[in-house]
């Protein structure tokens, strides 16, 4: 069992230091990943789920940014204890990113061919024509036509949906035995996210990678994980399989969110579902459940202590008024 | 019939921003003139010996030779000691051109370099090195570079030292400026997430995003430069006889400005029209790599 584990993050923290106090964005996360495993990690906005793996390859900006504590092991390696340069040679290697944004990740002066082999030269010993070889193939599986013409091209003459592709492309040149997609689909349209989602799957599956897909979408992730986690202000609230977590929430925030997505098949009259309130502010967070304003099961206690996260059966979760099983 | 209006189908081709760029440039009619006009001057300046029709130290007190105005055989004229100014003036380009170029590369490399690092590093190195800087601006910088001349002696090195030493600065907080707004760019990000180093990302990904506010700079600071070396010459401390430059020639012609007025004419003419050729190129040069500024004011 052990040697299946990937990834192991135990307890991290991120706070930002601000003009007003310190923002604590990642509030002590944990969790596994274990080898050709994708997990989805889904929250609202300013959820921390994007610093918290950010933090994980210290690719925060420090400052204002600080990981106060926690550690990754990722195959058995601290990345947070790593030099600087032993970090590099994990970053872009062994796990790779796919950020939100394609049309401003690729650099607007440089060739696509000289952003694509960037990754590979740097962390492999091959040459041009053999990094440029695997450029081209791989623009064959994402499903970019005339790849020899594209990589001499620059990103400007590329839709959105392609230069994702492209992202996606770059993201696989090594092999990587982690890929950690930050809202891969957010800045497309929608016919374009149910093609690169089915891709991403596809090449992960292929590739055997481990896959931590990030987004606000529980919709999204639900087609292509294993195992959700819920997050809220920098916390983790609910863990379960992808399974569980539809047929069984037993968080409130959870249960808010999956009441959210609109079904197709439902009659309505009026507007969606939303869950009442906003996020909390992250400045100088009390102990005390963060969804507790929002909530209508709370009572005093969850004014006053966070909830420890539980472990039950397969899944964790962190509320004093679960929804029952 | 229907042959003639086949349709032509161009393919699109892979254009760079610096492609696009100079395409626009070349629709700049004084912008072009412009360029034309300085690599005139350069290839004037590389080729002096081949074109002077004289020798420029040569001293002819041969009576009829001293002050004359301009003539078939001395297109320019002569000065006090007989020596043909046009020869004068084409030598006096080679130091004028060099101190500008050769400085004002210098002073490029050094300001990009400095504000770069300032920039992407951020919090107190780069609030020490703007610092410094700030000190050194704060310095008459005529002061400055009369005071190096002092120290090190006359100099012709000490010239692009001196200069160089005081003109990096504005260069360097425009980078800073530029780099400060781009290092928030998702493809920093990008570029870390794949395991760049931060001289990795800062000369390759994030320097040519900001060079051309940079070259455009430039293309205005070589002109000042010129102007700085003609003043300094001017005074007396920058180059010296025999050897001469477009300053050093309007200085000389300054006491005579009455009696023989083409001795400062031909020098300054020659100076002005490399420096409104510069002026055009460097506007020119701007509204090419940013076409959003066009027309604004």
């Amino acid at each position: 069992m052990a040697n299946n584990i990937l990834l192991q993050v135990n307890d991290i923290r991120t706070v930002f230091k601000t003009d007003d106090g310190l923002i604590y964005a990642v509030n002590g996360v944990s969790y596994t990943l274990g080898r050709n495993e994708a997990i989805g990690v889904v929250g609202e906005s300013g959820s921390g789920k994007s610093v918290c793996h950010l933090s994980m390859l210290r690719l925060i900006p420090q400052p204002p940014g600080k990981i106060v504590g926690g550690e990754v092991l990722f195959e058995g390696k601290n990345l947070l204890a790593l030099s600087s340069e032993e970090l590099r040679a994990i970053r872009g290697n062994d796990i790779t990113f796919i950020f939100q944004d394609p049309m401003t990740s690729l650099n607007p002066f440089l060739k696509i061919e000289t952003q694509m082999i960037e990754g590979i030269m740097l962390h492999k010993k091959v040459s041009r024509d053999e990094a440029r070889a695997r450029a081209i193939e791989l623009f064959h599986r994402v499903g970019i036509s005339e790849p020899e013409k594209r990589l001499a091209g620059y990103p400007h003459q590329m839709s959105g949906g392609m230069r994702q592709r492209v992202m996606i492309a770059m993201a696989l040149m090594t092999k990587p035995k982690l890929l950690i997609a930050d809202e891969p689909t957010t800045a497309l349209d929608v016919t374009i996210q149910a093609q690169i989602l089915e891709l991403i799957n596809t090449l992960r599956k292929e590739e055997g990678m481990s896959l931590i897909l990030i987004s606000h979408n529980l919709g999204v992730v639900a087609g292509m994980t294993e195992r959700i986690i819920v997050m809220y202000a920098g916390y983790i609230v609910e863990e379960n399989t992808t399974d569980e977590i539809f047929a069984h929430p037993r968080h409130p925030y959870t249960v808010g969110l999956i009441r959210s997505i609109p079904k197709i098949h439902e009659k309505r009259e009026g507007k969606f579902y939303s869950i009442p309130g906003t996020p909390p502010n992250l400045l100088n967070l009390p102990d005390a459940c963060p969804f507790y304003p929002r909530c209508d099961r709370r009572s005093d206690i969850c004014t006053k202590k966070m909830p420890p996260l539980a472990t039950n059966g397969q899944g964790r979760f962190a509320c004093y008024h679960p929804y029952e099983e | 019939m229907n042959e003639n209006r086949e349709l032509q189908l161009e393919e699109v081709q892979g254009v760079s921003l610096w492609k696009d760029a100079w395409r626009r440039l070349l629709k700049n009619q004084m912008a072009v003139i412009g360029g034309i006009i300085v690599l005139l001057f350069i290839v004037i300046a590389l080729f002096a010996p081949v074109i002077a029709p004289y020798s420029y130290e040569e001293i002819n007190f041969d009576n009829p030779q001293i002050n004359q105005p301009p003539s078939l055989a001395h297109p320019f004229g002569t000065d006090g000691l007989g020596r043909d100014l046009f020869s004068r003036v084409i030598y006096g380009s080679r130091v004028s051109i060099a101190i500008g170029f050769v400085t004002g590369l210098v002073a490029l490399f050094i300001g990009v370099s400095y504000g770069a690092i300032a920039g992407f590093v951020g919090g107190k190195l780069d609030e020490m090195m703007m610092r410094f800087a700030d000190i050194l601006y704060s310095l008459p910088y005529m002061f400055f570079v009369i005071l190096l001349m002092v120290i090190f002696g006359r100099n012709f090195i000490m010239l692009f030292v001196g200069i160089a030493s005081v003109s990096w600065m504005t260069i360097a907080r425009i980078t800073r400026g530029q780099i400060m707004s781009l290092k928030n760019n998702e493809f920093v990000e990008a570029a870390k997430s794949i395991g760049a180093s931060r001289r990795r990302i800062i000369f390759r990904h994030l320097i040519p995003n900001a060079l051309g506010p940079i070259v455009v700079y430039l293309t205005l600071t070589i002109p000042s430069i010129m102007l700085e070396e003609a003043f300094l010459s001017f005074l007396g401390l920058g180059v010296q006889a025999p050897m001469t430059s477009w300053g050093l020639l309007a200085a000389e012609g300054k006491g005579v400005i009455t009696t023989y007025p083409w001795q400062i004419i031909f020098p300054g003419l020659a100076l002005t029209l490399m420096l409104f050729s510069l002026n055009f190129l460097g506007e020119g040069l701007r509204d090419a790599l940013d076409p959003s500024q066009k027309n604004k004011l």
